[in-house]
């Protein structure tokens, strides 16, 4: 039986195969997410939820996978500003524990700030590398608005 | 002259036959266009609030302010931006804009089918 290299069926089957792999690279990497962000999750947990509280665990929010704790990138406000860490509650209620290190850099507007200048509630973005103990080594810290 | 009469009606069968199922598949998809089209406007708010309460947008705005600082810790920022993603929210919304889009490609599809055989 010859096979026509040209004909429709061929470019059918080649699609099929390309969507085949963009969807199994695409899983693959929402596992790849998925694993760290439950790895940080569980090193958060073991060490935080029951004093501090978690994420909210309703059936919806289990689907968008809002019961695990974000490690890479935080945004939320200051609740607390102690002995080299900044303590910050994010949109979903999760404390979370900076690290300030010497390589953090601090931004308000265009000028380098330090952990002196941050107050209580001031609102933060962060980026940051999660730790095995579920504290956050902040690399990048900005405060987009100024003082509350 | 019989064979053209036969081949006359033949056609007049088949042209009324294309005519009636294009009038059934430009009401649906009139109807379904605008359903998606008022659909899009919640969807889209819905959306716009999943992406500013989860911290996706501020997220991104620090490439446009630390550009050069993201580069050295692009790794972190890259799995915090896809953590932060509320894909559902995201998917929802795409699904209603090719739904507007299907629907609008069958309006012009069936709309040329319409026109060429009333006129």
């Amino acid at each position: 039986m010859k096979f026509n290299f040209e004909g429709k069926h061929f470019w059918r089957i080649l699609i099929g195969l390309g969507t085949i792999i963009i969807l199994l690279l695409v899983f693959q990497l929402g596992m790849y997410i998925g694993f760290r962000k439950a790895n940080f999750s569980y090193r958060w947990g073991e060490n935080y939820h029951k004093t501090f509280g978690g994420p909210s665990i309703s059936m919806i929010d289990n689907f968008q996978g809002r019961d695990l704790v974000n490690g890479h990138g935080i945004t939320g406000i200051v609740a607390k500003v102690e002995n080299g860490a900044i303590i910050m509650k994010d949109p979903n209620g999760v404390e979370k524990i900076l690290n300030i290190t010497p390589q953090t850099l601090l931004k308000r507007g265009s000028d380098t700030i330090t952990i002196t200048d941050v107050k209580i509630d001031d609102r933060l973005v962060v980026v940051g590398s999660p730790k095995n103990d579920g504290t956050i080594d902040a690399e990048i810290i900005r405060d987009f608005y100024g003082k509350n | 002259m019989r064979e053209e009469l036969v081949e006359q009606v033949l056609y007049r069968i088949e042209h009324e036959r294309q005519l009636k199922a294009a009038r059934i598949r430009l009401f649906v998809s009139v109807l379904s266009f605008f359903g998606l089209l008022i659909l899009a406007v919640p969807t889209w708010q819905m959306t716009r609030t999943d992406i500013i309460n989860s911290g996706f947008g501020q997220q991104f705005n620090l490439m446009f302010y630390d550009f050069r600082n993201i580069l050295n810790y692009w790794q972190d920022f890259s799995v915090g931006l896809m953590e932060e993603l509320p894909v559902l929210s995201v998917v929802q919304f795409l699904a209603v804009l090719a739904g507007l889009v299907f629907a609008l490609k069958v309006i012009f599809k069936n709309g040329k089918v319409f026109i060429k055989y009333e006129i």
